[in-house]
């Protein structure tokens, strides 16, 4: 496992965008062949309702786009500051080159810049804040992290009406230099055995497009899929020995946490990693996927948006941030904010 | 703890009135599906500490073959 601790980083700013469109599991007739009473189990176990998704020409990096524009605009950080820009995505606008690379491009960043992308999704946010960090002791000053994800794209998920609980998201994170700042403490896991327990089969070069991975309607046939007991079995007995771990490792108790922001991968999960940490499940925020889906990689950033921005802003608190999911993989960092930037989630505005 | 109890729990984990027995096929109880498997999961783990695979549930044909997984 690896553990890590940093003396000289400081979140400090964070930006969400998410599209206007919203979907309910109540509008969808054949989820489930319209079982109104297994509908309503889901809706009460799981905590899912809405979700919001793209528009067929918006990809996640044009939501996260916004949410840099949006960040620099009410910061008033300078562009020419940054030296790294990271997205992270399973949701790239090409094969080559990667995103980082078109998004530094339209943001117009200076060309004294590493730039990359990290391909993870629900534990894209812990990687991408560890990479963040590993560029700020390397030279870097200013690192804007970019993480979004569109699930919605993966059109064959939603097609057979199983699975409709990914919400599209994107979001901007600044991470600075800065020696007064307290510790960040990380703990990243793999397993790889996991690998095709969510997985997304065709389109690389291993199954590259051929003619029959195409539906009538024209749309490709990705093969994505999702074991969900697999994910399930493996998140209850992988997320919480990883949370406390981490705790140990920082030393520090379930009272001196201010909230838990977890990835958003459903009610029932977190509340059984809420048990299995005897924590207070208040201090567990969980509605952001009721009103959302569950966001990917941009989850966490936009649970902080949701539902701690105002609080955030005036106080510091102390964060203990857990993604887990694609991989497989998990990742935990526990954060202090100090005068951290964040507005609320902002709908997405369509570019002109 | 007890089988009796352990098919209880089931039962209210299922949210169901069908009558549960140790030879209950599990694809006949109506409410038998994903979710109540992940329930099931989170019941063994939460209540008796017990890591149960989701793959030897699938397996299951009974309630009296998820009994045999936690060692009843």
């Amino acid at each position: 496992m690896v553990k890590a601790a940093f003396n000289n980083i400081k979140i400090a700013a964070i930006s969400t965008v998410v599209p206007s469109k919203s979907l309910s599991l109540t509008d969808d007739p054949l989820l489930y062949g319209g079982n109104e009473k297994k509908i309503r189990r889901v809706i009460d176990s799981s905590g899912f309702l809405k979700r919001r998704v793209t528009e067929n020409d918006v990809t996640s990096s044009d939501l996260c786009y916004q949410a840099a524009e949006n960040l620099f605009r009410n910061t008033g950080i300078k562009k020419d500051d940054i030296d790294a820009l990271v997205f992270s995505s399973y949701t790239p606008d090409y094969l080559m080159p990667a995103t980082s690379y078109v998004l530094h491009d339209r943001l117009g960043l200076s060309e004294n810049c590493v730039v990359m992308d990290i391909p993870q999704a629900c534990s894209g946010y812990v990687l991408g804040l560890y990479q963040a960090a590993m560029l700020l002791n390397g030279g870097c000053k200013k690192v804007l992290l970019l993480v979004g994800d569109a699930f919605s794209k993966f059109s064959d998920m939603f097609r057979n009406h199983t699975a409709p609980v990914f919400g599209d998201a994107g979001s901007a994170t600044l991470i600075e230099r800065d020696g007064n700042a307290d510790p960040v403490f990380f703990d990243i896991r793999s397993s790889g055995k996991n690998y095709d327990a969510l997985m997304c089969k065709n389109g690389g070069f291993r199954n590259p497009p051929q003619p029959d991975m195409f539906y009538e309607d024209g749309t490709f046939k990705y093969e994505a899929s999702m074991d969900g007991g697999r994910i399930f079995s493996f998140t209850l007995e992988e997320v919480a020995p990883c949370i406390k771990d981490l705790m140990d490792f920082a030393l520090v108790k379930e009272e001196d946490i201010d909230y838990f922001v977890m990835h958003q991968a459903n009610k029932f999960i977190l509340e059984n990693i809420a048990e299995l940490l005897n924590a207070d499940v208040s201090k567990m925020p969980m509605s952001t996927l009721t009103e959302y889906g569950n966001q990917c990689g941009a989850s966490i950033p936009c649970c902080i948006a949701d539902r701690l921005s105002a609080e955030i802003q005036n106080k510091k608190l102390t964060l203990l941030l857990s993604g887990f999911g694609v991989g497989l993989s998990w990742a935990t960092a526990l954060i202090k904010t100090d005068n951290l930037y964040c507005s609320g989630v902002c709908d997405y505005v369509k570019e002109k | 703890m007890e089988k009796e109890q352990i098919i209880e729990g089931i039962k209210d984990l299922l949210d169901t009135e069908a009558d549960l027995n140790e030879g209950t096929v599990l694809d006949d109880i109506e409410e038998w599906d994903s979710l109540a498997s992940i329930s099931v999961l989170a019941f063994f783990k939460q209540k008796m500490g017990l890591k149960i695979e989701a793959q030897a549930l699938k397996d299951c044909k009974t309630v009296g073959d998820i009994l045999k997984l936690a060692g009843k």
